[in-house]
């Protein structure tokens, strides 16, 4: 098979899916990388992100329930697959290994 | 609170238009994320800006990740689909290899056909619209009337009408003139290189032309100024090829030629103008007083182009060209009351095909040849449609059961019918392909077997690929049409049980190939019938003697013409000739049979007062002139050379009875009035054809009289021509060491006028060739159907104790319903063109039952050899066999 790559964004959302678990849907893992990270992100391109992973199989998803605040409409939960933990995993690795590559520079 | 925040936006707009455009099954869950987003915003920022920043979130969601979601699933269904389709569609063919390779033979033939004629047509089409000027650009054209008859139309006119125009019209922005040197004289020009070698050629495509030619025409300079080449008084242009001819190389300017009337200086070098031109010069030199003051408006031997400003209104010339016609040549015509000049603009880009006038510079093209090939060629992508769709159709009959199967699996109508579209399309690309490839490869032949100079330019152009790409489209959608939209229709168990849908549709495919069958003799017919008259024209009696003539040009000099040296030179040779076991007989002529004669005046009975002009063809011949072409005389005596013959005249029957004799011996010792002054008719010959048959016979009158003579004919005895040749040359070198020996035989000579039927023969006869065979492929795939189809009751048919020929003849019979209805449709139709392609020709084959019998008979052998096999071998068969099929 042929080894499929994950975008910097996908592999950010991936990760997001993967932390959050239980309460893994679009508009918590907006807010989440909102606050976490402190970077803009579009509702829309969570959404788009989502479905991509789910065609790819890293995620796969089905229907929760529906809160107050969110006017009754139900959630669609992601949880990550097998695939897509072995992938994460094989991507913090191949970090961590080009990580030692680099020279590190002490700070006299 | 949050309760309150989602009953404020239970209506927005914003979520209404998210409803428009996202797919149903994503709609809730981003629905609630915008809710949740908003509430939570709405918290931070407040409700009106929460409420801007969801419509924006929203049509932020409007992308194709969203809007094609549920669409882009279906649509990896549909690429894998297409997929299967294509691979299904390649197993398809190449199970029914025979199937394949007809169809996409009959297609890519007629493609590739198709393509070479519309280049074809392109290439007649665009003749001088290469010149930069050429919607500016018009020729001159000069009609002279007598007693309101029109007398000629020709394509020359005065030598300084242009001149005039340019003072009369404000419209006009520059005029050009080219005078045909070879008129009189055919020039030859000796170059003389460094190493003192000498080359002269004689050149036919010479003309005189004004400064402003170039100009007009925007020549290609190689070397040498466009603006100042031809001022000087002995200047010559020549065309690049010339200039290799001569020199071998072409920085030539400044160069001396030796020319007939003197020295010339070579002062420009042009590249040779492209074969789409009606204009063909290797040569120009600079303008020179040909013409005395008399001949202003009596001699019209003179091209003349007029460039009119751009953008001016020619219809309105033309109107004021009338008025300028009678202001200008009225006060010549004052002794003529009966005789009047008009003048035409003739646009440069319409001469080639429209013009067809007298004394044209080249031999024109025909419109309604080009016309009649893209017709044939239609013809032939519609019988190549019908065979495709009659293959298509038959071949798929017997899928029916595979549709059934299809459908019970659970295949829609559109999957089934995209199917059959797709192997419809494969087909149709494979042949549109191969008939490319066909084309690009065969055209070079194609050029010389019809002698063209096409090149497939064509393919450059988008719109070429644009009508490639929906022929392609649309023969796949009208071949694959049965199949796909009426096959796919039936329900599951119909199509299982096999329903006999073949009945119908084998009527159907019985009238497509009755029109292919007809397309067929109608494209059969006109062969045969062109090729009859062009034999008719080639072997019919001439009048005169064509076989064993040999003709050299005379070739004499300015100024020689007319030289009693030169002449007695001439004589010398002939008398030379005479005492030659070589020679029957020899004559010197100013024009021989075949040659377009430019001395047309108009001639009346002396005396008269112009009740009956003739319009009479001139010629200068000697005394020896009818025995060397074997004329025959009716009335009166031939020349002698004991008398003297300056005052007779010899004419032919035509020219006699339009003079109004009622028999050729009342006109001997009449006299007619001609240019030289009146003549006395002293001999008639029988009418000979001096033109092509294509012509009917004109009036022609022969003098005697040394000097512009042209042609030294020599009546050849039977012996080893090339020894013949050899020793004529010979002799001509002792008189002549300086002047080329250029010879050619008459019968070639007069044959070249048919050239223009031959091509149009050759091609139609190919395409009737391809049809025919198209036609065959489809009556064999009918056959094989039909036959097919009959296995069962053929075995019965045995068993019951028919014979082997008794089934032959009848499935044969079978298919002779379709070839003998196409006789009856395609013979009416081919009587009425037959009649109108004939017309064009003075002297014709009579049309006669034969000329339909043959060629139907011949298609009949053709339709009936295709089938006989199939039929013998269905008929031979075990019954047995026949019986177990199924």
């Amino acid at each position: 098979m042929a080894k499929e790559y994950l975008g910097e964004f996908e592999e950010l959302v991936l990760t997001m899916v993967a932390a959050l678990q239980e309460d893994a849907y679009g508009a918590a893992i907006s807010e989440e990388i909102e606050t976490r990270l402190k970077r803009e992100v579009n509702l829309s391109a969570v959404h788009v992100t989502l479905y991509r992973l789910e065609d790819k199989g890293y995620i796969k998803s089905s229907m929760g329930g529906g809160t107050n605040e969110r006017g009754g409409r139900r959630k669609r939960i992601f949880t990550i697959t097998s695939a897509g933990m072995a992938m994460l995993r094989a991507l913090k690795e191949s970090r961590i290994e080009l990580w030692k590559l680099v020279p590190q520079l002490k700070m006299f | 609170m949050n309760n309150h925040n989602y009953d404020k936006i239970q209506t927005p707009r914003s979520l209404r238009l998210l409803k428009w455009f996202c797919p149903p099954h994503l709609y809730e869950e981003i629905e609630g994320d915008l809710i949740q987003k908003f509430n939570r915003e709405a918290r931070a920022f407040g409700d009106n800006k929460a409420k801007r920043r969801l419509l924006w979130n929203v049509i932020r969601f409007f992308r194709p990740g969203i809007l094609l979601r549920n669409k882009f699933s279906n649509h990896q269904i549909h690429s894998s689909m297409l997929k299967n389709h294509f691979q299904f569609s390649l197993r398809m063919l190449s199970r029914n290899k025979a199937f394949a390779m007809v169809s996409v033979f009959g297609l890519s033939i007629s493609i590739a056909a198709c393509i070479l004629v519309a280049e074809y047509a392109r290439f007649e089409l665009s003749y001088d619209k290469f010149f930069p000027k050429h919607k500016d650009i018009n020729r001159l054209q000069h009609n002279r009337f007598v007693n309101g008859e029109l007398l000629y139309k020709k394509a020359m006119s005065f030598p300084e009408v242009a001149m005039a125009l340019k003072e009369y019209f404000p419209e006009v922005e520059q005029v050009a003139r080219l005078f045909p040197v070879s008129l009189n004289i055919e020039p030859v020009f000796t170059a003389t290189l460094k190493s003192g070698e000498k080359k002269s050629f004689s050149e036919p495509n010479s003309y005189s032309a004004d400064s402003t030619f170039c100009k007009i025409f925007d020549l290609d300079f190689i070397y040498g100024n466009p603006a100042s080449a031809l001022r000087g008084s002995n200047d010559i242009i020549i065309s690049r090829s010339t200039a290799l001819r001569y020199f071998g190389r072409l920085d030539v300017v400044g160069e001396v030629l030796k020319g007939t009337g003197g020295d010339v200086t070579i002062s420009g070098v042009f590249n040779d103008l492209p074969a789409n031109s009606h204009l063909k010069f290797d040569i120009l030199v600079s303008w020179w007083n040909v013409y005395e003051d008399r001949h202003r408006f009596t001699w019209d031997g003179f091209y003349n182009f007029i460039q009119l400003k751009e953008g001016s209104d020619v219809q309105q010339v033309s109107q004021r060209l009338q008025t300028f016609a009678q202001s200008y040549m009225g006060e010549y015509y004052k002794g003529q009351p009966n005789t009047y000049s008009q003048f035409q603009l003739q646009p440069l880009e319409g001469i080639h095909l429209d013009s067809h006038l007298d004394g044209e510079m080249r031999a024109n093209g025909n419109r309604n040849i080009v016309n009649t090939l893209l017709i044939v060629a239609a013809f032939m992508i519609v019988i190549a449609i019908i065979n495709q769709v009659n293959l298509n159709t038959s071949r798929s009959l017997a899928r029916i059961k595979e549709v059934g199967v299809r459908k019970t699996i659970g295949s829609t109508k559109t999957q089934l019918s995209m199917q059959f579209l797709m192997e419809s399309l494969l087909l149709s690309f494979t042949a549109a392909s191969i008939g490319l490839l066909l084309a690009w490869v065969f055209h070079p032949w194609f050029n010389t077997l019809f002698d063209l100079h096409i090149s497939l330019v064509l393919i450059d152009q988008p719109i070429f690929w644009v009508v490639m790409i929906t022929l392609v489209v649309a023969v796949s959608i009208i071949s694959g049409f049965y199949p796909a939209f009426m096959l796919t229709r039936f329900k599951v168990y119909e199509a299982l049980k096999g329903l006999s849908v073949g009945e119908r549709k084998s009527r159907f495919q019985k009238v497509l190939v009755t029109t292919q069958f007809t397309i067929s003799l109608v494209l059969i017919i006109a062969t045969y019938t062109l090729f009859k008259q062009i034999t008719f024209m080639k072997s019919n009696d001439l009048g005169f003697g064509i076989e064993q003539k040999l003709v050299v040009k005379i070739l004499p000099g300015i100024g020689e013409e007319s030289d009693t040296l030169f002449n007695h030179k001439v004589m010398a040779i002939k008398s030379e000739l005479l005492t030659n076991s070589l020679c029957k007989a020899s004559t010197i002529s100013s024009s021989i049979p075949g040659r377009k004669n430019e001395w047309r005046g108009s001639t009346r009975l002396a005396g008269t007062n112009g009740d009956v002009v003739i319009r009479a063809g001139l010629e200068r011949v000697d005394e020896d002139f009818l025995d060397a072409f074997d004329l025959t005389l009716v009335a009166g005596r031939n020349y002698a050379s004991s008398q003297n013959n300056g005052n007779s005249i010899i004419v032919n029957e035509e020219a006699t009875k339009q003079l109004g004799f009622h028999s050729p011996q009342e006109a001997i010792g009449k006299k007619v009035a001609i240019m030289m002054g009146d003549r006395e008719i002293i001999g008639v010959v029988k009418s000979f054809h001096i033109a092509g048959l294509q012509e009917a016979v004109s009036p022609s009158m022969f003098i005697t009289g040394a000097g512009y003579m042209k042609f030294l004919t020599i009546s050849l005895t039977v012996g080893n021509i090339p020894d013949q040749i050899s020793q004529v040359e010979k002799i001509w070198k002792t008189h002549f060491p300086d002047k080329p020996f250029q010879y050619f035989f008459l019968d070639e000579f007069f044959n070249r006028q048919y050239q223009a039927d031959v091509l149009m023969g050759k091609s139609i006869g190919m395409f009737s060739g391809i049809a025919i065979m198209i036609a065959c492929l489809g009556l064999f795939s009918l056959s094989v159907y039909t036959i097919h189809k009959k296995t069962k009751e053929i075995g019965i048919k045995k068993i019951l104790g028919a014979s082997v020929a008794g089934i032959t003849s009848e499935l044969c019979g079978n298919f002779m319903i379709p070839l003998t209805l196409s006789a009856l449709v395609g013979i009416p139709v081919s009587y009425y063109l037959v009649t109108w392609w004939l017309a064009q020709y003075a002297y014709r084959i009579d049309i006669t039952f034969f000329l339909f019998l043959m060629p139907l008979c011949l298609l009949l052998a053709i339709g009936l050899t295709t089938i006989i096999f199939q039929s013998v071998k269905a008929a031979g068969k075990n019954p047995v066999e026949s019986l177990r099929y199924e």
